[in-house]
């Protein structure tokens, strides 16, 4: 079964068709990717796989699961999760904070627990914060548990937003470009992080990115959208030396006309 | 035995506060500290509970109420008509008078927080200054009701008379520290953390699924039940509670002690009510210049600490491990004194 699957999903904002008949089915294990150029609405079909806008038309499957229409928590109950293109991360809180409150759906104690304080409160604390704990240490965060997330450096932020995300433990990871903002050389340090994700963790992941080099070195398949529209699909290769892909990045026929 | 003394070993500050409760007391009963200053005490460990549960809104949740005083009157009004209107706790003897007093005490803070989650549903649906706005009416309807209800019930316009006194100080204490750790369990738990996510960033929460609509709610009520505990203490502790007493400007008041002693921090709410309560009465020899005085220091606080006098800082008994606080230490208002005069001495280096 896959773990995502978009049936031929549109999406209206008043007259304008931002996403038009998008369809995708992600298997477990797979790395893909989507390009276009700004403004295609490749953030959009994002919003829409995460329950931040709802489809005008199409269905949303997640894991088997009919998922259109549901709100964003729920999509994050279901298995999905995601970073941000402008970095969305808990400012005022701690980098250790910021990954235990990830943490928030798959804590088991309740309100009562939490007033007293009985055992499971004490065990499920201890476990969160473990938990947590492994996961900024994987990444090389550990050290900086208790800054603000807001005095991070740009691309530990951007690192924090990966690592908090994946403390949700998704079925699907959504990276919404990854190495926007990045020196050539972090770029290459995002391009082993993701490839590390995708192999060590066996995580699925779907992303947008810019850099070519980053899509073509780690993405299995690419989709690539122009106005909203699925103009190209297929393996990197392919979609490099498709026609219209390059059309829409270099300017087509009627750019050449001009 | 032995358990209890590990408890106390960890936890000094037990002790201490028994030791504080026990030398007010004392000093009451032996003359030395008269009535009139044991009701500013009392009267600051109230205001120290609602600005406690305004920080649950407002410091953790982000949510911006201006109706504190009227979830405050609600508790008050609920608990103050059970022992009055509907028990005659009066005629009762003492232990029954005290069972009576606690049940009413709990039941109007429950109601308190069913009001809490009824506006809340619908009123959450908006952000910022409209909820605040939303939150203000409220407020105000409530002091209508109040109003309105007929005058053998609730007294109506003129205010409800003959309240049993039967919050004394060891009550009034021990529901402060009550509510003060209540937040403080709050906060340190997957509530509280969801409840900071959602002030930080309210989408990204959403997607890393906390479902912000039931933390928002269950603030809410936290909030409403702290408050209700507050307006019983407060009606049982003065006899009379009337309307007007819960109107728009106590709520400000609230929001002044919270910003004052630090939005977010829970001893920062602890000082900021302490001592904006105390320092009216302390500064009363003044007559008229009070004021004055009052409104300038609150000025200074805001100029000098904008983050409140605790901001970010926590007392160290409270044991906070959320939110990346500091612990404030004996030391702490040396060095802030110590980096003003640094600030002065750096400034007259650069112009020179």
């Amino acid at each position: 079964m896959s773990v995502l699957k978009a049936d031929h999903i549109s999406v209206n904002f008043g007259g304008l068709l931002a996403v038009d008949d998008f369809d995708i089915e992600i298997e477990q294990g797979q790395l893909w990717a989507i390009i276009g150029p700004n403004g295609a609405g490749k953030t959009t079909v994002f919003n829409l796989l995460t329950g931040i806008y709802y489809p005008t038309q199409g269905e949303i499957y997640v894991d088997g699961e009919k998922m259109t229409a549901r709100k964003p928590h729920e999509f994050a109950a279901a298995g999905v999760s995601r970073t941000f293109q402008n970095i969305r991360l808990f400012g005022g809180s701690t980098v250790l904070d910021n990954v235990k409150m990830a943490h928030t759906m798959d804590c088991k104690y309740g309100y009562k627990d939490m007033i007293f304080r009985g055992k499971k409160y004490h065990a499920e604390e201890e476990r969160i914060t473990k938990e947590s704990m492994e996961l900024l240490d994987l990444f090389g965060l550990a050290e900086k548990k208790d800054f603000f997330a807001t005095q991070l450096p740009y691309g530990e932020q951007r690192k924090l937003e990966i690592v908090r995300a994946l403390a949700t433990k998704p079925k699907l990871l959504l990276l919404d470009e990854p190495a926007a903002g990045m020196s050539p050389g972090e770029i290459d340090e995002v391009i082993s992080l993701i490839k590390r994700i995708h192999r060590e963790m066996n995580q699925t992941i779907l992303m947008i990115e810019h850099h070519m080099k980053l899509v073509m070195g780690v993405a299995e398949r690419i989709k690539v959208l122009e106005f909203g529209r699925t103009i190209s699909e297929g393996t990197p290769e392919y979609v490099q030396n498709d026609p219209l892909v390059i059309a829409a990045y270099l300017g087509g026929d009627h750019d050449a006309h001009a | 035995m032995g358990k209890v003394l590990k408890v106390v070993k960890n936890n000094l500050e037990f002790p201490i506060f028994l030791l504080f409760f026990l030398l007010v007391t004392l000093l009451h009963n032996a003359g030395i500290v008269n009535s009139y200053i044991m009701q500013v005490l009392m009267l600051a460990c109230i205001y120290i509970m609602m600005a406690e549960s305004l920080n649950i809104l407002n410091g953790m949740t982000g949510l911006s109420s201006l109706g504190q005083a009227g979830f405050m009157s609600v508790g008050a009004y609920m608990s103050a008509m059970i022992t009055t209107t509907f028990l005659n706790v009066s005629a009762m003897n003492g232990v029954a008078q005290v069972v009576a007093f606690l049940g009413a005490t709990i039941v109007g803070a429950i109601v308190t927080a069913i009001c809490g989650v009824l506006i809340g549903i619908p009123a959450l649906r908006l952000r910022g200054d409209y909820l605040a706005i939303v939150t203000l009416g409220f407020c105000e309807v409530i002091r209508a009701i109040w109003r309105v209800i007929p005058s053998d019930i609730a007294g109506a316009a003129f205010g409800l008379t003959g309240i049993p006194n039967l919050a004394n100080f060891f009550w009034i204490f021990l529901f402060m520290l009550l509510s003060v750790y209540l937040c403080r369990n709050y906060m340190d738990s997957s509530f509280g953390r969801a409840c900071l996510a959602i002030r930080d960033n309210e989408i990204a929460a959403d997607t890393m699924g906390i479902n912000c609509f039931k933390y928002k709610v269950i603030a809410f009520a936290t909030s409403a039940f702290i408050a209700g505990l507050a307006g019983s203490m407060y009606a049982h502790l003065m006899s009379y509670i009337q309307p007007d007493v819960f109107s728009y400007s106590k709520s400000t008041d609230f929001l002044v002690y919270l910003y004052a002693g630090g939005v977010g921090s829970i001893s920062g709410a602890m000082v900021g009510a302490f001592a904006l309560t105390v320092l009216p009465e302390v500064l009363r020899d003044l007559e008229n210049w009070r004021l004055v005085i009052y409104g300038a220091l609150l000025l200074i606080i805001i100029i000098f600490r904008p983050t409140g006098l605790f901001g970010g800082r926590e007392f160290a008994f409270l044991k906070m491990k959320t939110g990346g606080v500091k612990v404030f230490h004996a030391k702490t208002p040396i060095l802030w004194v110590k980096s003003l005069f640094n600030k002065k001495e750096k400034k007259e280096a650069a112009a020179k």
